[in-house]
């Protein structure tokens, strides 16, 4: 059993009758493994016990919450490019699928010739799609040939102005072939980007992009969006939506050196002067090194 | 504990850095588990599931030192346990079984204790036997290693409110183990 005969100065002094009376300092001591007051040798054992070092099995299960890591990180990186808040309808997948339509029955026939292969492709994917929505209709009118590019404005005349607008389509509603439409449009887009004007993709395809996309400007947006999106397998699904506590403890970035005594039983150097652990799963940092000695037999 | 390096390995992991978070990680999860295994013991394995996803979406949020973040991560966890109390008490009001707080589970054989010393799990199942607020505090004071002050914060209470019910629970595994050879002496 542990005698701590220095009190220190600022100690409450116990009532002298009660043999298991504890003042702070002994509590101090006892929680961080530092010395058991007579009387609780059995309790700093079994305070020993309860910060040993983690089992294989307390560290096991680290690739779920790793998962979880790289699906909010993901999603956190693809709502990145700041975008005000748009709602999101559901009537935007459908108005992808008539606009892409459009451009497959409409305008882009004309403009066929300007196009690359992909691109009809796309274009000949959604045509099943697209008639089966009921299409406003004011899509047919885009003038093929005539519009051109960088007009600028979110809403282009024509099907534009059916299109529940906004990035943040709802794509899964559009349907797997109006995705890919949209791919390959895109990557059209992408690689006719910095060549000349029209090179790749002509004024017709590009502002039906723009018009899915929510405006000129944010075509490039939009499509790094979608092709990254994409890119990536699918992730793990949604996870229900849980808000951490708010307030984070701001501002507490002050020294590091009172993780408090009971961090660091035993006095065995663990918690503040111990080299970094590597990141490996083999190395388990210990919780307490000095775990056998607490009881101080 | 990660020491001076916390820092950087904290932005890392909220950059997405997985090994950065696995640092974090392998930390502070054993801490949770045993402090679950306590506060809630049947669950413990989902609670920290939960407080971990908690932990992830707020990550870019977060401010602070390790042990601002230490106190953080187990506000959560301590929501996570609020919660659970509370669906249980409405599975109960709902006569319905309650699946999420069971009686403490008993040491598992305290006279091997008293001869070879606590396991992990028997020095945590005997800290839960302690009424609820004592035991917490004695959990996060010593398997958290939070200081007084963080543990007032996270339960709510005052600091000296903290003290008292870390001494008063002391006091009482005390009573119940003995101290003279540390043994064990419950009789179950």
């Amino acid at each position: 059993m542990d005698h701590n005969d220095a009190p220190s100065a600022e100690m409450r002094r116990p009532p002298p009758n009660d043999p298991l009376a504890l003042d702070d300092a002994s509590v101090d001591r006892l929680l961080s493994g530092a010395g058991a007051p007579p009387g609780y040798a059995g309790v700093a054992r079994l305070l020993a016990a309860a910060v040993a070092p983690p089992t294989p099995e307390e560290l096991a299960g680290q690739a779920a919450v790793l998962a979880e890591l790289r699906a909010v990180t993901r999603d956190r990186r693809d709502a990145a490019p700041a975008r005000p808040p748009r709602p999101r309808r559901r009537r935007a997948g459908l108005a992808v699928v008539v606009v892409v339509g459009a451009m497959a029955t409409g305008g882009v026939a004309a403009a066929t010739g300007h196009l690359p292969a992909p691109v009809r492709e796309a274009a000949r994917s959604v045509l099943g799609p697209a008639e089966a929505a009921t299409s406003p209709g004011p899509a047919q009118s885009a003038a093929p040939g005539t519009a051109t590019t960088g007009s600028g404005g979110a809403g282009p005349g024509g099907s534009a102005t059916t299109v529940a607008p906004g990035p943040r389509t709802d794509r899964a509603a559009a349907g797997p072939a109006a995705r890919s439409a949209l791919e390959e449009l895109c990557q059209a887009y992408q690689e006719g980007n910095d060549g000349e004007q029209g090179g790749k993709l002509d004024a017709t395809a590009f502002k039906k992009l723009a018009a899915v996309a929510g405006g000129d400007d944010r075509v490039e947006a939009f499509c790094e969006e979608l092709l990254a999106a994409d890119a990536k397998a699918k992730g793990p699904k949604e996870p229900k939506p849980k808000d951490p506590p708010d307030d984070p403890d701001q501002g507490q970035g002050g020294p590091p050196t009172s993780i408090g005594p009971p961090t660091s039983p035993g006095g065995s150097g663990q918690s503040n002067s111990s080299p970094p652990a590597e990141p490996s799963a083999s190395n388990t940092p210990a919780m307490n090194d000095g775990a056998s000695r607490v009881g101080g037999r | 504990m990660i020491g001076p390096e916390f820092p950087a390995v904290l932005a890392a992991a909220a950059a997405g850095d997985e090994d950065a978070f696995g640092r974090l990680w392998r930390d502070l999860q054993p801490r949770l588990l045993r402090y679950f295994a306590v506060a809630a013991p049947p669950a413990a394995d989902d609670l920290a599931s939960e407080t971990w996803l908690g932990v992830v979406r707020g990550l870019d949020r977060f401010q602070g030192g390790e042990p601002a973040f230490r106190a953080w991560v187990f506000t959560i966890a301590r929501h996570e346990v609020l919660d659970l109390r509370r669906r249980a008490a409405r599975r109960a009001a709902e006569d319905l079984p309650v699946n999420g707080i069971v009686e403490q589970a008993a040491p598992d054989d305290p006279a091997a204790d008293a001869i070879e010393g606590f396991s992990t799990r028997a020095a945590l199942a005997e800290v839960a036997t302690l009424p609820a607020d004592q035991a917490e505090a004695i959990v996060l004071r010593v398997v958290a290693g939070l200081e007084v002050q963080r543990v007032a914060e996270i339960m709510g209470k005052r600091p000296g409110t903290v003290r008292v019910l870390t001494h008063r629970g002391l006091r009482r595994l005390a009573e119940r183990l003995g101290g003279a050879n540390g043994g064990f002496r419950r009789v179950v």
